[in-house]
C-alpha cells in the first residue's frame, strides 16, 4: 500500500470510530472532555498523533475546539526516577494544544477510603508534580502475591482505577483506550482465563463502563503491526519517543512468565500469518454484554467490577470445592469478584502456609 | 532436629494427616495419599451429579465409550456410584466402530473387556451400518486433510442413533474440565457464538431426544490419568491413526501452559465461559430438522447427509468449508478464516470429541 493511503486508511479506522462512539444528543455548551492514558507504548502514542491531528483540523475548520484532549501518563517510577518524565516533556513538544498530566501509582481500591488516595491530578500537573508516599504502597501489595500472573493482573487492575479514578477527577465522559484489536483480543482471552468473562463487554466494548466515564477504543480495528507501521512510517517520526514495556522487559525468566504473557506471544505469532483470527476475537466480544442489572449486586473491592453476590463463589462453586478452605461457608476474601479472589487467595493461602510453618 | 520433624510431617497427606503424601494434586495442589486422592476424586463426581441433577432413579443410561482413558474411567466410576449411593441407574456401555483398521479394532477389545471387567452391557454401532462407509472407505475416497471432520459429525449421530435403539434416556460422555475449557478458547478464537452460548452446559440437548451429561465437566484430564493409572484399569492409549498429531494442537496446549502457570486457569475458564451472556441483538441460528432423516439441524439437511450424499455422488468434498457456489464477500471473510483456523487452531482431540 502506498504511504499516503496508509496513512489515510489508519486515520479513516479510528475517526470511525471515534464518530460511532460519540454520545448522541443536545449539543454541549462547553468543550466535551476526554481523557487519553499514555503508556509511550507505540499505540497510545499513533492515538495522540491521530487524534491531534484530527481535533486540530476540526478547529481549523470550524474556528472553535468541540474536544479537550485530556493526556494522562500515570509514571510507574514516581518519585524514584528523575528522567521518567522526559519522554512525556518530548510528547508535549511536538503535541502542544492538549492538557497533560502526571500521576504516581496508588493503591487505589474502588470503595476504599481516603487514606488510601492520593491528591488530585490537579497537584500533579507535568513539571510541578510533587513527591507522594503513601502508607501502602504498590510495591507491598504487589510483593503480598506469590505468582508472577497475579502481581501484573494487580498491577494492571491498579492503573486501570488510577485512571478512571483521574478521569473523574478531571471530568472526562470518556476515556479514549490505545488498545489494538491485538491487545483487546490478548486481554480477551487473559481475563477469560482469569474467570472474569462476566466483564468482558465492560473491558473491551465501546460504551458504557460500570466505572462512570464511558470507555472507547479507537484503534479496536487496528492490528498491532498495523499501529507499528504507522509509527514507523508517519510524520513528524514517533519511534524514538516509544518507551518499552516494563511488563515485557520482566518476561526474561520463566518464572515471571503470566498468563498475559502467553496470550500476548501467541497473538503476536497469530496476527503475523492469520489477522483474521486476531479481529474474530473481538467481534465474538462485540456479540456479548455485559450482567443484567439485577445481577449487579456489589462492586469488587479490588478491581471495582460489579458482580453478583448471590451467586457462588470461588469457595462455593462446583468447579472448585475446596470446602475445606472455607470457614463455616464465609469467603476468605470477602467482597470481590471470582478473579480478584483468585489472585488475593494465592496470598491468603501462602499466608496460612506461613502461618503453620512457624 | 525441628526442621526434620518439619519435612516429615509436610510429606504427610494433607487430609488425613496420618499416610504419606503420594501425589501433588493437580487441580488444588495438595501433597495428599492414594486412598485420599480416590476418596475426593470420587466424591467431588458424585457431588457433581447429585448438585446438577443429572440423572434420576430408574433412568436407563448410556455411557459413551471409546476405549480411552476418559471413557473408561467414566464407566467404571458411573457403575461404582450407582452401586454406592443407590442412583438405581441402569447403566450400559455404547461404543461407535468408525472402521478404522489398527486402531477401533483394537480399542474396541478394550470396551469389551471393561464389558465384562464392570459387568455393563455393551451396544456397539458401527458408520458401515449407518451410513455404508467405514472411515478406511472414507479417508480412501477424502484423504488425510479433512476425514476429522466426517469422523466428528457421523460419530454425534451415531451415538445419538445407537442411544435411541436402546432406548436409553441420557447419554453420559467422558468430557472432562480441560476439554470443556479448550472449547471455551476455541469458540472465541473462531466466533463460533451459537456454541460459545452452550459449551459449558453441564447436560445439553434437553430439548431434543437424548440428553447428553458430562459428569466430568469439573474433572481435571491429569487427575483422570492418576485415577486410570493408580487403579490399574483397562483403558486404551493409542492415538488414532488418521490423526496423530491431534494431541499436539495449539489449544491443548494453550491450555496446558495456562495450567502450569495457574493450576485454577481451566476451572476458572469454565466459569468464565458460563458467565458470557449474548447479546439479546445477536443473529442465532434457528435450530429446526434435517429434511432427509430428521436429526436436529440449523439448515435444510444435516451436516451428516450433506457428508454422505457427498460420499455417495463421488464428490467427497461437498459439505467441507463452503467454496460452492457464489458467495457474499462477508461469506468469503468467513470461508478465509476458517481456512485459517484450519492452518493455526489444528483440532486438539481427535475424532470429534470436541462436539459439545
Amino acid at each position: 500500500m502506498h504511504r499516503e493511503c496508509f496513512h489515510r486508511y489508519v486515520h479513516t479506522k479510528v475517526i470511525k470510530r471515534m464518530e460511532a462512539a460519540r454520545v448522541r444528543g443536545p449539543k454541549p455548551t462547553s468543550a466535551r472532555k476526554l481523557l487519553l492514558p499514555l503508556s509511550l507504548g507505540v499505540s497510545s502514542l499513533a492515538l495522540l498523533q491521530i487524534l491531534d491531528v484530527y481535533f486540530d483540523g476540526q478547529r481549523k475548520r470550524t474556528g472553535r475546539a468541540d474536544v479537550e484532549l485530556h493526556v494522562l501518563f500515570v509514571d510507574l517510577n514516581y518519585g524514584r526516577d528523575n528522567d521518567s518524565k522526559q519522554p512525556l516533556e518530548r510528547v508535549r513538544a511536538l503535541f502542544p494544544f492538549h492538557t497533560y498530566y502526571v500521576r504516581e501509582l496508588l493503591p487505589l481500591s474502588e470503595t476504599s477510603s481516603a487514606s488510601l488516595t492520593r491528591p488530585g491530578v490537579g497537584e500533579a500537573v507535568l513539571g510541578n508534580a510533587q513527591s507522594a508516599t503513601s502508607d501502602t504502597t504498590i510495591h507491598d501489595i504487589l510483593s503480598s502475591l506469590p505468582s508472577a500472573t497475579s502481581q501484573a493482573d494487580m498491577l494492571e487492575k491498579m492503573l486501570l482505577l488510577n485512571i478512571v479514578r483521574a478521569a473523574q477527577e478531571i471530568h472526562c465522559e470518556s476515556i479514549l483506550w490505545g488498545d489494538t484489536t491485538t491487545r483487546l483480543s490478548e486481554k480477551i482471552l487473559a481475563e477469560t482465563a482469569k474467570g472474569r468473562g462476566f466483564a468482558l463487554p465492560w473491558l473491551v466494548n465501546d460504551g458504557e463502563s460500570p466505572y462512570g466515564p464511558r470507555f472507547c477504543f479507537p484503534l479496536r480495528d487496528l492490528l498491532r503491526k498495523e499501529v507499528s507501521a504507522y509509527v514507523r512510517l508517519t510524520q513528524p517520526a514517533l519511534g524514538n519517543l516509544v518507551e518499552r514495556s516494563p511488563v515485557a522487559q520482566n518476561r526474561v525468566s520463566s518464572r515471571n512468565v503470566t498468563i498475559d504473557g502467553i496470550m500476548q506471544d501467541y497473538f503476536e505469532s497469530v496476527e503475523d500469518n492469520y489477522p483474521s483470527i486476531v479481529t474474530n476475537v473481538t467481534r465474538t466480544v462485540g456479540k456479548l454484554e455485559p450482567p443484567s442489572a439485577s445481577s449487579r449486586t456489589s462492586s469488587c473491592t479490588t478491581c471495582g467490577l460489579p458482580y453478583d453476590h448471590g451467586q457462588p463463589g470461588l469457595l462455593d462453586w462446583a468447579g472448585n470445592q475446596e470446602t475445606r478452605y472455607s470457614n463455616d461457608g464465609a469467603e476468605l476474601t470477602p467482597g470481590t469478584c471470582y478473579g480478584c479472589t483468585r489472585t488475593l487467595l494465592q496470598r491468603q493461602q501462602r499466608a496460612e502456609k506461613a502461618l503453620i510453618n512457624t | 532436629m525441628e526442621d526434620v520433624k518439619q519435612k516429615n510431617r509436610s510429606r504427610l497427606c494433607s487430609i488425613c494427616n496420618d499416610k504419606k503424601a503420594a501425589l501433588k494434586r493437580p487441580k488444588t495442589q495438595e501433597q495428599i495419599c492414594r486412598e485420599c486422592f480416590y476418596s475426593v476424586f470420587e466424591e467431588e463426581i458424585h457431588n457433581v451429579i447429585v448438585d446438577n441433577k443429572l440423572f434420576k432413579s430408574g433412568e436407563r443410561v448410556a455411557i459413551a465409550a471409546s476405549g480411552g482413558k476418559d471413557s473408561t474411567v467414566l464407566a467404571y466410576i458411573l457403575s461404582e456410584l450407582n452401586r454406592r449411593h443407590n442412583y438405581g441407574l441402569d447403566l450400559f456401555l455404547l461404543s461407535v466402530d468408525e472402521g478404522i483398521t489398527g486402531y477401533r479394532d483394537d480399542s474396541l477389545e478394550t470396551v469389551k473387556r471393561n464389558e465384562i471387567q464392570y459387568g455393563l452391557p455393551l451396544k456397539v454401532v458401527s458408520y458401515k451400518d449407518l451410513y455404508g462407509w467405514t472411515m478406511d472407505e472414507i479417508v480412501k475416497a477424502i484423504g488425510l486433510k479433512n476425514n476429522c471432520t466426517f469422523c466428528g459429525v457421523f460419530r454425534r449421530q451415531a451415538l445419538d442413533r445407537g442411544a435411541a435403539l436402546m432406548r436409553t434416556d441420557k447419554l453420559a460422555t467422558g468430557h472432562n474440565a480441560d476439554d470443556m475449557a479448550e472449547t471455551v478458547l476455541l469458540n472465541i478464537l473462531r466466533g463460533d457464538i451459537a456454541r460459545l452460548s452452550r459449551c459449558t452446559l453441564i447436560t445439553t440437548g434437553e430439548d431434543g431426544p437424548i440428553p447428553r451429561c458430562k459428569p466430568f465437566k469439573y474433572t481435571y484430564e491429569k487427575e483422570i490419568v492418576m485415577y486410570a493409572y493408580f487403579k490399574k484399569l483397562d483403558y486404551f492409549s493409542t492415538e488414532c491413526i488418521y490423526s496423530p498429531n491431534a494431541y499436539r494442537g495449539f489449544a491443548r496446549e494453550f491450555i496446558k501452559d495456562l495450567e502450569r502457570i495457574r493450576p485454577s486457569a481451566i476451572l476458572d475458564i469454565i466459569r468464565s465461559g458460563e458467565n458470557l451472556r449474548i447479546s439479546t441483538s445477536t443473529k442465532m441460528p434457528d435450530q429446526g430438522t434435517c429434511e432427509r432423516c430428521g436429526y436436529i439441524s440449523s439448515q435444510k439437511w444435516c451436516k451428516a447427509c450433506v457428508l454422505l450424499d457427498g460420499l455417495n455422488r463421488g464428490l467427497p468434498r461437498q459439505g467441507i468449508g463452503r467454496t460452492r457456489g457464489a458467495v457474499l464477500s462477508k461469506d468469503r471473510e468467513q470461508i478465509r478464516t476458517d481456512s485459517e483456523m484450519k492452518g493455526s487452531i489444528s483440532q486438539s482431540k481427535p475424532c470429534g470429541t470436541l462436539d459439545f
